[in-house]
């Protein structure tokens, strides 16, 4: 599969710096990636743990949560498509308003807010990520927001305090990073589809409506696009020890 | 020196090929049968009978995974 040409332009109209900075990201993303596959043989298994997996369950079982900056994610399969072996879902607790809520640590964690669904990421059988995509509020349940405002709230994804899964989180957030223009793209494909049925209270509950957007993805052949880009720029910068 | 994407595929030579999910539940939760891939609620309570975090009452289930229980 060719890189993204979304991703591609976009990263053709960065300047330098900004282009150094996602090169950073990328290249921290696939550091995280490659010491949660040395260390526990995959980023499923990190969470899976050498369990059978059932489907439906979550891995880890409570979910893997950073308190402090609102952020959620766990691993689960039941669904046949193509190489996919499961998915990452990821949340984000918002309030109603869309507003993250700070709770001190004596009071009930989130009790104004609800985990509202951002994207899924599938992986293959081996933890590479394979695709993105969004479904229905009635999957995942939460607060809905438009494109824009869910975008905001990918922006402020981030899981750091999660020692037993520290490896696992940062690849999670450098990704979320590296492809946040084709998560505004799958965001905005996703209201538009939901935008075609007259009442959108309506549709966020057919359940003939889950996945609302996906987009396939090649993170190698992504990796290589940006390395290519950087090369361009500055032949030195582009590569890695 | 090697490229990022080399060393993607050299890390994906190495990894562990996790085996397909096993079938879950025949019947859960009346909470998860409308909200499938929620997220675990931070103060939900666990469903006693089948241990599931739905943080709802568990009709449904109670009685599934309440009879599988020794």
């Amino acid at each position: 599969m060719p890189a993204s040409r979304l991703l591609q332009r976009h990263w053709s109209r960065l300047d330098d710096f900004a282009l150094a900075v996602t090169l950073d990201g990328a290249r921290a993303g696939l550091a995280a990636f490659t010491d949660v596959t040395r260390d526990a043989g995959s980023l499923i298994q990190s969470w899976v743990r050498g369990q059978p997996m059932v489907e439906y369950d979550h891995y880890p079982p409570d979910d893997v949560v950073d308190a402090r900056h609102g952020s959620q994610f766990f691993y689960h399969a039941h669904r046949s498509h193509g190489t996919e072996h499961g998915h990452v879902h990821l949340f984000w607790h918002a309030s109603a308003s869309g507003r993250r809520r700070y709770v001190s640590g004596l009071s009930p964690r989130w009790s104004r807010s609800t985990p509202t669904h951002l994207l899924a990421i599938g992986l293959d059988s081996r933890g590479l990520p394979i695709s993105v995509f969004t479904v229905n509020r009635w999957v995942t349940d939460g607060h809905w927001f438009d494109a824009p405002a869910t975008l905001a709230m990918v922006d402020r994804f981030a899981v750091r305090r999660a020692p037993e899964h520290a490896a696992s989180a940062a690849w999670l957030t450098h990704f979320v990073r590296l492809y946040r223009p084709v998560i505004e793209d799958l965001l905005v494909r996703r209201d538009r589809r939901v935008g075609r049925h007259a009442r959108l209270e309506v549709a966020l509950q057919n359940h003939d409506l889950e996945v609302l957007s996906e987009i396939d993805l090649d993170w190698g052949a992504d990796l290589e696009a940006l390395q290519a880009e950087c090369e361009c720029r500055r032949p030195a910068a582009a590569t890695v020890p | 020196m090697s490229s990022l994407s080399a060393t993607l595929s050299k890390t994906l030579a190495s990894a562990v090929v996790t085996a397909a999910a096993l079938s879950g539940r025949g019947i859960m939760c009346r909470a998860c049968t409308t909200c499938k891939c929620g997220g675990a609620q931070a103060t939900a309570a666990k469903c006693g009978a089948c241990g599931a975090k739905c943080g709802a009452k568990c009709g449904a289930c109670a009685a599934k995974c309440g009879a599988k229980k020794k």
